[in-house]
This record gives C-alpha cells, sequence and structure tokens, in this order.
C-alpha cells in the first residue's frame, strides 16, 4: 500500500516510515506540508499530524480535498489531543491519538474502510 | 399525502402565496405574470420542503451559530417530503455545503440535464455548471459562506448560473437556495428555474381581456404618448367613441377644458409618480361626468415607461350630492351666524319648519321643542282670542308679506317689543309654499322712547308695586308718585306733586346737617344721566328718618334727558339686623383668632368678610388686619399654589373658586410658597360655601391646616427610605455581573436622576493613566459633549485638584456651587470654556472607588440643568456608593485574575502532555518495531538498528529534559529550588557549552568571542549551563538554518556580559517583557506551531536572577534578537 505521512516531527515520521516499511508499504514521509506538491503525489492512505508549524492539518485536509489525484484517498488523523476526535469526525476523517500501539496504526491502515 | 393536502395544512405559507397570486393578478406585462408565477410556485415548493424537514429534525446545534430547529407535529413521514421532493414543480438538488457533492436529485432536475440519478449523484455542483468562471464563483462564494450559510429556513436567491447538460445545452437558470440538514451535513437545497421556460408562462393577454370586460370601470392601455391600444367595453359605451377614433383619441377633447391643465400637469410628472386625479370627461351625451382618473407607467428592466395603464372611475353622483350638501351647509351656518334676528320658516298653515340660533336666542325655544308647534305660541292669550295670528298669516299671503312692531310672548311668559316680518314664499312655478319670518327684539329701544308715558300707562301696576316710587322732571319735581312712597313719607300726592323732591324728603343728613342738591346722587342723575344706586335717609312728614335703598333712574326722550324715575325702599329692619351681625362676627372674631387653622371667608366680590392670624400666617401676611384690607386677588399674587406633584394650580382651580360654584372642597393638599422670600407652607385646605336665600352663594369659608411640619418629616423619611432602596438596588446590580465594566456602567446609568444630572466613572490603569469607562447623562445628547470635556481636558496626573487629586488623595472633591469665577480660573481656551458652558455645570461631587485600600477610580458626579446643589449628605451617600462599587471592581478583578490563572495552567497542561506525548510516540514506534524485527533474526541489521536505538535514546533524553523543566518550575513556584553557588572562571564554561551545543546543532554556525576569560563569578554550574543551553538553542529554534549565532563575553564595571546574538525574526517590542514571564508563548510560536510549553526563558531569568544577576533582550523585529546575561563579578584574589 502507498502511505504517505505528514508528520512535522522527524523522529515520529522516520520511526514510523521504518515500522510500516518493516510490513511491506511503500512510505512516503513529508516534514513540510506546504512544501507537498499534492496533485504530484499517488498513495492510498494518508496519516496526517493535526499540530504543525506553518500549516496546520486542517489546511492540509483542504488541499487533500481539492487534488484530483488524493480527493478520495483515506486520511487518517493523528494527534496528542483526545479532543480531537470530536473534529476528526466532523470532517469525516478518522483519527488516532498519540502516542498509539503499532498494532492499533496496522489494524486502521490494513483493515479495508 | 397528496401535494394538495399539504398545500391545505400550510396556513402561514399559503399567504404568502396567495400573495404571489395577488401579484399575478396585477401584473400587466408578461414577464411579470411569469415571475411572480414562478416566484409564488418557488416558495410554495421549498416551504413545503421545509415543513417536510423540521419533522425529521427534532433539535440541532451547528458550530458556533444556534440554529434550533423546533419539533415540529407529524405533518407528514419521511417517505411523503421524498416524494414531494421527487415530485416538485421545478429542477432541484441538494448539495454538501463543505464538499459540493450531489446529495439528492429530483425528477425534473434529471430530466432537465439528461443525466441518470448514479451519474448525477457522482458529480460535484460545479460539474453541472457551463464554465469555470461559474465555478469559480460558486465555489468562492460556498467557501466564503455568500448566501450558503445563512440561518436555516432562509430562501436567498443566487441569481442567474449558467449550466449545461448532458447534451452540451446551455441552459441559464435562476436559483433560489435554502440551507438544511441532510443526512448529517450541511446543505443546501437549490431550487432551478430555467430562464428559456418562463417564455411559456401565461399571457398576460389571455389574463387581460377576461378581467378588463368585468371590472365595472373604465380601463385603458396606451403607448406613452397616450395612444390608447386598449379600452374595455365600457369605454366604448361611455364615450361613445368608434375603435379607430378610440386610437386616434385626443383627451383634450374628452377632459373637460377648464380641468385639461391638471391633466397635462399630472401626464407630465408620470415619469416621476402614478397619475392621479379627479377629471371631468364627456359623455356621448355631451355632458360631462366627474371620474376618478389614475394611470400608471408600466416599466422594463432598464427603467424606461414602455406602456401605460388607466382606469376611469364614474363618480358624478357622489361628487354632485356632497356639492348639494355643502350648499345647505353653508346656508346652515349663515343663518346660524345671525343672532340679532330669528329667522324661521312656516309652513302653509303656520306651523314652524326651520328655526335658527337667533330664533332660539330672542324666543328662548329651542329647534326641538318648536319645530312643528303653530307660530300663535308667540302671541299673548289676548292676541290669540283676537285671531291675530291667523289674520296677519292672511295680509301677508294677499300682499306678499306684513310687517309690525307688537308684543310677542317667549317660552318664560315674558313679553318682548318684536319688530316682525311675514314673507309669502312661492317655489319657481308660483305655487305658494309657506312664510318666511323675520323677527328683531326692539324692547330696549321701546322703552327709551317712553318710559313716562309707559308709566303713566301702567299707573295701576305701580301704585301696586311694593316699592316707593317718584317720576320726577328735569328740574327734580315730581310728577308722579305711588301710594307705598306716600304711606313710606307721609305725604299725599297732592302734597308731593310739584314740589321739589330733595327739598320735601331729603333736606339735611342724618346727622342733621344741611344737604344740599348738588352733593346728592339722587339729584345727579338729572345731571349726568347716569343710574344711581344707593342708600340714603329719607325725612318723613311727621320729622323722623328712614333708611332707604334707592336706585334713581334718568329718563330719555328724543335724545334729551327728561327726568328720573326713583325707585326706594325702607331697609330700617335690615339695618338692626346687620348691626346684630356685627356684634356677634366681633364675638366670634374673639373665638376664631384663637384657632390654630386658618380660616377666611371671601365674598363674591372677592373682599374679605373674615380673616383671622392662622390664616394670614400660612400665606404670608403679617396679621389678619393686613390682609382684610387686601381684595383676595391681590393676595393671591403673593405666593405660588402648588399640588401635591409639585404643579403651579392655576388660580381657576383654587379650591375657593370651586365653592362659588357651589361644590364644597375638603382636605385638598397644596403648598403655598410666597414670592417675596421662597418660603414653602403645606396646607390642607377646605373650602365651603355659604348661600343666601335665593340659594346663590354668597360667601365662602376657607379653612388652612398648617401641615408643613408634618409634611416636611414625612419627606425626610421618603428620603431615606428612597436612598436605602437605591443602595439596596445598586447592591444587587454589583452582585449580577462579575463583568465590573459592565456592572460600572449599569451604576453610572442609575446614579441619573438620583444623584446627578451627569456621572462619569473612571478607572486608573496600571500605568497611572486614566480610563473612561462609563459616561451618563440625563439628556442623551449631552453624552458626546461629557467625553468632549474629556479631550479638551486632558487628564493630567499631577494636577492639584480634581479627578487625579481625588485618585492621588482619595478623599473625595465636594464642590456644592460652581460658580463663574471657579470656572473663569480653570478654563485655559475658548475650546474649553465652549464646552463648559454647554454644559452648564452647576455642582460637582467626586469621590473615589477604594477597593481593599487600593485607589481604583472615581466616581464623578455632575448637577447640571436641574439646578440641584450637592450637600453633605450626598457626599456621604455618594461614598457609599463608590465603595460599595469599589468592592465589586475588586472581587471582579480578582476573579478575573483567578479565571486567566486557571486557563493559563489548564493551556499549558494541555501543550505539556503533548509536548510529553510527542517522543513517547517515537520512541514507541521505534520500540515496537525493533520487538518486531528481533521476531525475524535472518532480517536483523544490527547496524540498523543501533541507529533506531541511539534515536530512541535522544527522545528519552528530550522527554527527561521535559521533565527536568517541569520540575525545575514547580520548584520555583514553590520556592524550593535549591543552588550549589561556587566561584569559577566564566570563559571555560561558556567555551564549553558553545561547543557541545555546536555539535547538537550543525545546521547553524555558533561562533564565540570571549573576552576575560579568567573573570570569575559565583555560579551553581548545572544551572548556568541549562541557561545558556536554553538561550542558545532557543537561537536556534527561531534563526533560519545555516544562519551565526553569536556568542560573546565581557566585563564592565565590576559586571560580566554575556551575550547570545541570533538573526531570526526577532521578538516585538510589546512581547519583550511578557516572554520572561511563566507559560507566555509569543504569537509567532503560538501562530506557527513551534512547540515549547512558554518555561524556559521564565526559568532561566529565575536562575539568573538566583545569581543577583538579570537577563534582558534587545531586539528590533525582523532584525534577530540578542539576550544578555548580567552576573556581578567577583574580586580576583
Amino acid at each position: 500500500m502507498r502511505i504517505m505521512i505528514v508528520e512535522d516531527d522527524i523522529a515520529i515520521g522516520f520511526s514510523l516510515r521504518i515500522a510500516l516499511e518493516d510490513r511491506g508499504h511503500e512510505v512516503q514521509v513529508y516534514e513540510d506540508p506546504t512544501a507537498i506538491a499534492y496533485d504530484a503525489v499517488h498513495a492510498d492512505i494518508i496519516l496526517l499530524d493535526y499540530y504543525m508549524p506553518k500549516m496546520d492539518g486542517e489546511a492540509v485536509l483542504q488541499h487533500i480535498r481539492r487534488s484530483p489525484t488524493l480527493r478520495a484517498v483515506r486520511v487518517i488523523l493523528m494527534s496528542a489531543s483526545p479532543q480531537l476526535a470530536q473534529r476528526a469526525k466532523e470532517l469525516h476523517v478518522e483519527h488516532m491519538a498519540k502516542p498509539f500501539d503499532l498494532s492499533t496504526l496496522y489494524a486502521y491502515i490494513e483493515a479495508m474502510p | 399525502m397528496s401535494f394538495g393536502v399539504i398545500m391545505g395544512r400550510l396556513t402561514k405559507n399559503q399567504i404568502k402565496i396567495l400573495g404571489y397570486l395577488r401579484e399575478v393578478e396585477s401584473a400587466a406585462t408578461t414577464d411579470q405574470v411569469a415571475k411572480a408565477l414562478d416566484i409564488a410556485w418557488q416558495t410554495a415548493q421549498l416551504n413545503l420542503l421545509a415543513l417536510a424537514q423540521q419533522n425529521k429534525i427534532k433539535f440541532e446545534k451547528i458550530g458556533r451559530q444556534n440554529l434550533f430547529m423546533r419539533k415540529g407535529q407529524k405533518l407528514s413521514t419521511p417517505d411523503d417530503y421524498k416524494t414531494l421532493f421527487d415530485e416538485g414543480p421545478q429542477p432541484s438538488w441538494i448539495f454538501d455545503r463543505e464538499t459540493l457533492e450531489l446529495l439528492a436529485v429530483n425528477r425534473h432536475a434529471l430530466g432537465l440535464f439528461g443525466y441518470s440519478r448514479e451519474e448525477f449523484l457522482g458529480m460535484r455542483f460545479t460539474d453541472l455548471l457551463e464554465n469555470d468562471h461559474d465555478r469559480e464563483l460558486l465555489e468562492m462564494r460556498v467557501y466564503r459562506k455568500q448566501g450558503f450559510n445563512e440561518v436555516v429556513g432562509q430562501y436567498r436567491t443566487l441569481g442567474i448560473w449558467k449550466f449545461m447538460t448532458k447534451s452540451d445545452r446551455h441552459i441559464p437558470c435562476e436559483l433560489v437556495a435554502r440551507p438544511i440538514h441532510f443526512q448529517g451535513r450541511l446543505a443546501n437545497v437549490v431550487v432551478a428555474q430555467p430562464i428559456e421556460k418562463r417564455k411559456e408562462a401565461p399571457s398576460a393577454l389571455e389574463l387581460r381581456y377576461p378581467l378588463a370586460a368585468v371590472v365595472p370601470s373604465i380601463i385603458w392601455t396606451a403607448k406613452p404618448d397616450g395612444t390608447i391600444t386598449f379600452a374595455n367595453q365600457l369605454w366604448y359605451e361611455y364615450t361613445g367613441l368608434s375603435y379607430e377614433m378610440t386610437k386616434h383619441v385626443n383627451w383634450k377633447e374628452v377632459v373637460h377644458e377648464e380641468d385639461f391643465s391638471k391633466w397635462e400637469h399630472l401626464w407630465k410628472q408620470l415619469e416621476l409618480k402614478n397619475f392621479e386625479g379627479e377629471f371631468r370627461i364627456l359623455r356621448v351625451d355631451g355632458v360631462y361626468h366627474w371620474h376618478i382618473v389614475r394611470i400608471i407607467p408600466v416599466r422594463n428592466e432598464k427603467g424606461e415607461i414602455t406602456m401605460l395603464a388607466g382606469s376611469m372611475i364614474d363618480i358624478h353622483k357622489y361628487r354632485l350630492e356632497e356639492e348639494l350638501h355643502q350648499a345647505e351647509t353653508n346656508l346652515r351656518v349663515l343663518l346660524d351666524a345671525v343672532k340679532e334676528y330669528a329667522i324661521f320658516m312656516l309652513d302653509r298653515d303656520g306651523n314652524v319648519a326651520s328655526w335658527n340660533k337667533g330664533a332660539e336666542r330672542i324666543k328662548g325655544w329651542n329647534e326641538e321643542e318648536i319645530m312643528g308647534k303653530n307660530y300663535a305660541i308667540f302671541f299673548s292669550a289676548a292676541d290669540r282670542a283676537q285671531g291675530k295670528p291667523e289674520k296677519i298669516l292672511q295680509a301677508a299671503k294677499a300682499n306678499g308679506s306684513f310687517s309690525e312692531e307688537a308684543w310677542r310672548v317667549r317660552k318664560d311668559g315674558t313679553n318682548f317689543f318684536a319688530e316682525v316680518i311675514v314673507t309669502a314664499m312661492r317655489n319657481k312655478e308660483g305655487d305658494f309654499i309657506g312664510y318666511a319670518k323675520v323677527t328683531r327684539d326692539i324692547t330696549e329701544k321701546k322703552l327709551n322712547e317712553s318710559v313716562l308715558k309707559q308709566l303713566m300707562q301702567n299707573r295701576l301696576i305701580l301704585d301696586a308695586a311694593g316699592e316707593g316710587i317718584y317720576g320726577l322732571d328735569a328740574d327734580g319735581r315730581v310728577l308722579f308718585v305711588n301710594p307705598t312712597a306716600t304711606k313710606l313719607l307721609g305725604w299725599t300726592e297732592q302734597e308731593t306733586l310739584g314740589q321739589h323732591m330733595h327739598e320735601l324728603t331729603h333736606y339735611s343728613t342724618e346727622e342733621g346737617m344741611p344737604y344740599s342738591v348738588s352733593a346728592c346722587p339722587i339729584q345727579g342723575t338729572l345731571k349726568t344721566g347716569v343710574e344711581m344706586r344707593g342708600e340714603e335717609m329719607f325725612w318723613k312728614k311727621n320729622g323722623s328718618a328712614v333708611p332707604v335703598e334707592y336706585t334713581s333712574t334718568p329718563i330719555m326722550g328724543n335724545g334729551e334727558l327728561q327726568g328720573a324715575v326713583v325707585v326706594f325702599r325702607d331697609i330700617s329692619e335690615r339695618k338692626s339686623a346687620e348691626e346684630k351681625i356685627e356684634q356677634s362676627r366681633s364675638q366670634l372674631n374673639v373665638i376664631l383668632s384663637g384657632i390654630k387653622d386658618g380660616i377666611t371667608a371671601v365674598d363674591v366680590h372677592g373682599n374679605f368678610i373674615y380673616a383671622n392670624d392662622a390664616a394670614a400666617k400660612i400665606l404670608g401676611l403679617n396679621s389678619a388686619k393686613d390682609m382684610m384690607e387686601k381684595k383676595s386677588g391681590e393676595v393671591l399674587t403673593y405666593f405660588d399654589v402648588i399640588g401635591e406633584n409639585g404643579e403651579i394650580i392655576a388660580p381657576q382651580d383654587l379650591v375657593t373658586r370651586k365653592a362659588f360654584k357651589g361644590e364644597i372642597v375638603q382636605d385638598v393638599r397644596m403648598q403655598f410658597r410666597v414670592k417675596a422670600t421662597g418660603e414653602c407652607r403645606w396646607s390642607v385646605v377646605s373650602a365651603q360655601p355659604v348661600f343666601d336665600k335665593q340659594k346663590h352663594v354668597d360667601f365662602v369659608i376657607n379653612i388652612f391646616r398648617d401641615i408643613t411640619f408634618e409634611k416636611n418629616s414625612q419627606d425626610k423619611l421618603n428620603e431615606q427610605e428612597r436612598r436605602l432602596r437605591f443602595l439596596a438596588e445598586i447592591s444587587a446590580d454589583l452582585a449580577s455581573s462579575i463583568d465590573y465594566q459592565k456592572t460600572l456602567k449599569n451604576i453610572a446609568s442609575r446614579m441619573i436622576p438620583e444623584l446627578a444630572d451627569w456621572c462619569a466613572i473612571d478607572m486608573l490603569r496600571e500605568d497611572e493613566e486614566v480610563e473612561r469607562i462609563a459616561v451618563v447623562h440625563m439628556d442623551p445628547k449631552k453624552i458626546e459633549l461629557a467625553y468632549a470635556v474629556q479631550d479638551a481636558f486632558p487628564y493630567d496626573k499631577n494636577a492639584r485638584t480634581g479627578l487625579a487629586g481625588v485618585l492621588r488623595t482619595g478623599k473625595p472633591e465636594f464642590v456644592p456651587l460652581i460658580t463663574k469665577e471657579m470656572i473663569d480660573s480653570t478654563v485655559m481656551n475658548e475650546l474649553q470654556r465652549e464646552i463648559v458652558s454647554k454644559l452648564s455645570l452647576h455642582s460637582l461631587l467626586i469621590v473615589p472607588l477604594i477597593g481593599r485600600g487600593k485607589i481604583l477610580g472615581a466616581l464623578t458626579l455632575v448637577m447640571t440643568e436641574s439646578g440641584r446643589m450637592y450637600t453633605e449628605k450626598d457626599v456621604a451617600f455618594a461614598q457609599d456608593v463608590a465603595r460599595r462599587a469599589a468592592m465589586a471592581v475588586d472581587n471582579a478583578r480578582l476573579y478575573q485574575e483567578s479565571q486567566q490563572a486557571l486557563a493559563l495552567r489548564d493551556e499549558f497542561l494541555s501543550i505539556a502532555s503533548h509536548e510529553l506525548k510527542t517522543p513517547v510516540t517515537s520512541v514507541k514506534a521505534f520500540l515496537q518495531a525493533l520487538e518486531q524485527r528481533m521476531g525475524k533474526p535472518e532480517q536483523f541489521d544490527f547496524r540498523k538498528n543501533k541507529e533506531y536505538m541511539q534515536l530512541s535514546i535522544k527522545q528519552v533524553d528530550r522527554l527527561g529534559a521535559i521533565i527536568n523543566d517541569l520540575l525545575d518550575i514547580t520548584r520555583i513556584n514553590n520556592g524550593k529550588m535549591q543552588y550549589d553557588f561556587r566561584i569559577t572562571s566564566i570563559g571555560p564554561v561558556v567555551a564549553e557549552v558553545v561547543e557541545r551545543m555546536s555539535v547538537s546543532f550543525p545546521s547553524h554556525v555558533i561562533a564565540c568571542k570571549l573576552q576575560d576569560l579568567t573573570a570569575r563569578v559565583k555560579i551553581d554550574l548545572l544551572r548556568f549551563e541549562q541557561v545558556l543551553t536554553n538561550l542558545i538553542s532557543n537561537a536556534v529554534k527561531y534563526s533560519p538554518t545555516g544562519s551565526v549565532i553569536d556568542v560573546s563575553t565581557h566585563s564592565e564595571h565590576g559586571k560580566i556580559f554575556i551575550a547570545i546574538k541570533d538573526q531570526g525574526s526577532g521578538i516585538p517590542e510589546e512581547e519583550q517583557k511578557l516572554i520572561f514571564t511563566r507559560y507566555y508563548r509569543t504569537r509567532e510560536a503560538v501562530t506557527s506551531k513551534v512547540s515549547g510549553m512558554g518555561i524556559g526563558l521564565y526559568i532561566s531569568s529565575q536562575f539568573i536572577e538566583a545569581h543577583n544577576g538579570t537577563l534582558d533582550v534587545h531586539s528590533v523585529q525582523g532584525k534577530g534578537a540578542t539576550f544578555v546575561i548580567t552576573l556581578p563579578r567577583v574580586g580576583d584574589k
């Protein structure tokens, strides 16, 4: 599966990448959401950090929703704040609270939507 | 449920629809008809949707707006709703407001666009549009929420959009949209009206002809130049014009020439206003009839007049009736205006057929009584017996008219001498129809001509009179005497006639002094021609005197004084009665003067018959005697009489006046304010009329009880009670809200009018300037002015007096009366003078707001127009109010501070937990990944995995650092931080930290320029290094990659300076102090979501302070920041 990770924390991005690559997924990590050419990216699933400097998760989501290539892609919002689950519901995306078990991550990603 | 049934239940919406249908009726053009019909349909459809919607949704709250939807009655099931939507008469669809996805569509829309339902619902709204411009516009309007985020249930017209069907057909549609909740989403329902379809609406002409035929007035349409294009049947019937003639009608020939200029005038103004007026219009038989004519211009989209629509209603009949009625009324008014003459009509038999006001005045009968009665009632019984009334009528009928001067009888039986003219009336055809009678009362004229004659003629009557009567000639000799006179005075008629009356009966005064003719008022009448009345003494034949009351009336004839009639009567009995009364009155005087109530008696002429000293005192006069010498009217001018509610009582409303009208007035409270002294006395006043034998009011007794003392003590009690209530209300106000600014505004408005005409509240800010929280003026127009004062007199915190003085000393300032001198000494320029004079300052009171010993602000109270003055009592009261207000402000501020602290703590906790969770997330992921790999030894790559472990350790260090920061801040907060101070050289310490940081942050160049390497300081090494590390990592965090960070030291004046300079974006001046406070995060850090808890610089500055040093920042925004640690240098050994 092609997985796109948008996460400003290098350590988190890196650790998730190795964990997912070990499962055989193709992973691309983006630290700076403003630098992504959304239309050029192809992915099956997007892991999106909510709190980021420069551009927050909701703004990134807007870009994804307008991108012809990413419009229909599943988005999982990640944040350390459990309150965000509600907001995620309003935005029609799934939510994972940090820190999480890799088993949870795998379950999210590998379960069919 | 059918469409019709649902329609039947839509009462409110029905009305709306009916309104649109009415528009259809009155529309004049095809387009207007079509448009009105469309709107009616669209609204009906949207209303039905809304109704159905309400039944499904109970209660929902969206975002920050409270959009409540009530649970409606069960009017339709969801299936009904669906059917309704699907079968609706217009193309319609629903789209998601966030994503623009199409969520539902009805059959009409599918038919219009040519898509299948699946195809349609797979698209977004924008895919329906014809071009990119419209797509962008729609997206922009949706995202900007223009017309798409209104309150649920409101319709918005969105204008015309260009759509394209599946088969590439272009169809412009006008859209109406309404926000709804659909499938749990925010959505909009859109109803489209294809523009081309409009043309298929019923033709206006089809509607027009049947209507025109049944309207009961003439209607027509015309070109703007007046050429008639259509007229209904009634036009042809009325004007008699043919179809061809109508087409070329010349309005000048149809409208009456006198009305035509008005017609032309209105016609010229058609561009500006509708034409409406009354005109005479020529009928086929040549007669003009009055019509109301209305002409309305019909305009195209550009607003140009394309057509005229006119109507004409025949009002001729009403107009004539009105004129006739007016003429009758005029005549009646005219007749009624004639008061001197009785003018009335008699029918053929002499019965009264009309009556005027003059007739009523002269004859005493009113119209209602006399109408229909025979006019013989105006004649004496003798005349009637002789058949005089009938004879007069016969004569008038025979000769055309009859006139005479003769006696007639009034309603009350008295006679009057009348001049009478009776005229026979005939109609145009010469038929006799009745009589007009004009009568004038000439009694006085008649009497003046012939008093003596009358006297002699009426001798019998005079002889019977109870008074003595003498008739005198011009010389005063007796021509006539009646028996009463001879009996009263003892002189026989023979002895009297021809004698000089004065010499016979009036020769000497009561005291025996000679009474000359020239001094006698009775004889004076013969000289002056003026009637005289009075009391005199007449001498009897036997030599005794008799008191008489007399009237002496001149007799005029042919313009000359011919003599006089003297009428007199014996009043000796009355005289002695009066003496007795006088005696008892003086006794009563003694009794009444001892009474505390004021008592007066006033006669009809306004003379005081009696007054006691108490009355004089209440009314502000010295004594009763003083009062008795004056007329009551004069006394009244000395004081104002004021009612209980403070209103001045007009003289005609005074109780005495009422009593003269026969009314008994009891216990009315009023105040007498003596004009000269301003002294007020309250009284309870009663007045009672005393009647004479004829039941006329003879005089009035007034009784005044002075209640000034009781009233004043009551007022004081009332005032105390009012102020207590006022305080209680203010206290309630203060307790009702913790928003102290709002509360103070409430307090300020409560001060008006109880305690001030103008009130301001100023609060002292931390920078010692003042902030005006509230200004209230009795006259709202003057609030501006009150603010202008602040600008004109800028606040000077060093001023000795005024607001500044009060705020400095905490003592109230109290100016009972603001004098002109005070103003002169204060104002500095004309602007100030102008403002002050406009405010008309009168009295001033400023009290401080003091809470927990601290001066928080001041309450300024000013009296202006009301002219009231502050007293010591007001000062105490205002201070009381201010104390309560200050306490409330203080409490509110404490509350606000505690709330802010709580919010700050919560925010900090949330940030701290985020900061802690971030490294935990990655460490957990690393470790779990490693764990998984350990399950597959064949893939185990030691080099790689070591790298992962190092990364994990780094994250754990990051966690440790955060936890240390948290521990530090807890220790600082609790004051339990412990330091291990040792003396050491500064240079190596700084150099080591810089070196370590260079390794950690290869992304930046950290340059080190150290002077005085051996300079010694007393530091806690660990803590100091922590500070330095923190400052350098901040510099790294906030400056661009690759930039230089300079760390330098130098010593000066026994101090060591360690500076860390970066090339980042800098810190705005207003934030430079704040960054050292606990939990503070710069706006930049917050908005760009840079991680951090806002405690690093706080901890650092606390540490440095513990070192007896300082931590400062110097920065210009955009040009980097320099943090400087200053430490005291320890003397070299």
